[in-house]
C-alpha cells in the first residue's frame, strides 16, 4: 500500500485494476444492462418533460426492470471487490473461486445496498444527500458483507468502513472532476471515429454530426453513462482500498505490517 | 434414586458424580456440570441448547433480511419512478 491520502487510494486502485482486466470486463458486463436502462429512462423522461408525471405506470414498469438489472450488477460488484482485495494482498492472479460469493456476504451487500438505494431515490430532490449516498453505495460493496444477512449489521459495517471522512470526501471530489473529463474524452473519441469513418472509409456521416452533439440530450446522457461505467472499476477499487486500510487500523494489522517491514529493513 | 455423589460421571467414568443434568437426567462430574439459572446442565445438553438458539436466531435473521429486501425493493422502485418524474418536471 502507498501513501495514506485520496491520491494514494487512487494509485492502489489503478494498480489493482491494471492487474485485473478480466474482472473489470465482468464488472462492466454485469453493470451494462442497468446503466443502459437508466440512460434510456433518463432520455425518455427528458423527452416527456412535465408530462412525465402523467406516465406513472410506464415509469414504474421501467423502474422495476431497472432494479432487477441493478440486482445483477450487485453480484458483479461483489465479485470485483473480492478480486481487488485479492490483488491488494497477493501478486498471484485471482482464481475463479472468487465468482462464488457466499450467500451471507451477498445478502449483507444486498440489504445495505437496497437501503441506501431507497434513501438515494427518496432524497434525490434534496441535491445534497445524493453525492454522500453515492459514496455509501460504493462503500457497501467492500464493507457490508462483513455484517452478514442482517440489514442493521450490514449498515453498521458500512458506517464502520467510513473511517477518515475527509479522505472519502476528497476521493468523491476527485471522481466528480474525473467524470466530466472522461465524458469529454469519450466525446472526442466518438468524433475521432466519425472523422475516420468519413475520411478513410468514405462513408456519409453528415447525419451523425447532429446526433453526436453535446446539445443532444440523449447523446449527453449516454456520454455521462459511459464515463461512469469507465470510472466504476477504479472507484470501487479505491473504496475497497479505503475499507481495507480502515480495517487494518482497527485490527492493528497496519502496525504488524509496519513492524515486519522494519524488521526486514534492520 | 441414589445421590449423584455416589455415582460416577456419565462422560468420565473415573470421576465422582457432582450434579444431575436436569435435561438428560445423567450424573455428571464438576467439570461437565454448568449451573444456568440455578439449574444444573451437562455440557452436551448446554451445547445442543445453544446450537438450537443459534439456528433459530439465524433463521430469524434470514427471514428478516428477506422481508426487508422485498420491502426496500418495492419502496426503491416507487421512489425511483416518483423522484425521476418530479425531476423531469423541474427540468
Amino acid at each position: 500500500m502507498t501513501e495514506d491520502g485520496a491520491l494514494g487510494l487512487i494509485d492502489d486502485a489503478a494498480d489493482a485494476v491494471g492487474r485485473l482486466p478480466e474482472w473489470v470486463g465482468l464488472l462492466w458486463l454485469t453493470a451494462l444492462p442497468a446503466r443502459l436502462l437508466l440512460a434510456f429512462f433518463c432520455i425518455r423522461l427528458i423527452q416527456l418533460g412535465s408530462d412525465a408525471v402523467h406516465s406513472g405506470d410506464w415509469a414504474r414498469r421501467i423502474a422495476w426492470l431497472l432494479l432487477v438489472a441493478w440486482l445483477a450488477s450487485l453480484w458483479g460488484r461483489q465479485v470485483f471487490v473480492r478480486a481487488c482485495r485479492h490483488a491488494f494482498q497477493s501478486e498471484r492472479p485471482a482464481s475463479r473461486a472468487l465468482l462464488r460469493v457466499p450467500a451471507r456476504e451477498m445478502a449483507g451487500h444486498l440489504a445495505a445496498a437496497l437501503a441506501i438505494e431507497a434513501l438515494f431515490w427518496a432524497l434525490l430532490l434534496t441535491f445534497v444527500a445524493p453525492p454522500f449516498l453515492l459514496l455509501a453505495a460504493g462503500l457497501a460493496a467492500p464493507a457490508a458483507p462483513a455484517g452478514g444477512p442482517g440489514p442493521l449489521d450490514s449498515l453498521r459495517e458500512v458506517w464502520r468502513g467510513v473511517g477518515p471522512a475527509f479522505r472519502l470526501i476528497r476521493l468523491l471530489i476527485l471522481f466528480g472532476i474525473a467524470v466530466p473529463i472522461a465524458a469529454l474524452n469519450l466525446h472526442f473519441f466518438a468524433h475521432g471515429v466519425l472523422w475516420l469513418a468519413g475520411g478513410i472509409a468514405s462513408l456519409d456521416v453528415t447525419g451523425w454530426d447532429g446526433v453526436l452533439a453535446l446539445a443532444n440530450p440523449a447523446y449527453a446522457v449516454l456520454l455521462f453513462t459511459g464515463a461512469c461505467l469507465l470510472l466504476e472499476p477504479v472507484w470501487l477499487a479505491a473504496l475497497t482500498a479505503h475499507v481495507e486500510r480502515v480495517r487494518a487500523r482497527g485490527t492493528g494489522d497496519d502496525l504488524r505490517r509496519w513492524f515486519a517491514e522494519l524488521r526486514v529493513g534492520a | 434414586m441414589a445421590s449423584p455423589v455416589f455415582q460416577s460421571c456419565a462422560h468420565h467414568p473415573d470421576r465422582r458424580g457432582f450434579a444431575l443434568c436436569m435435561s438428560c437426567r445423567k450424573v455428571v462430574c464438576q467439570e461437565c456440570a454448568t449451573t444456568w439459572d440455578g439449574v444444573n446442565h451437562c455440557r452436551t445438553c448446554l451445547e445442543s441448547r445453544g446450537a438450537a438458539v443459534l439456528s433459530r436466531k439465524r433463521v430469524r435473521t434470514w427471514v428478516g433480511c428477506a422481508i426487508f429486501c422485498v420491502a426496500a425493493f418495492a419502496m426503491t422502485a416507487r421512489g425511483l419512478a416518483w423522484s425521476a418524474a418530479m425531476l423531469a418536471r423541474l427540468w
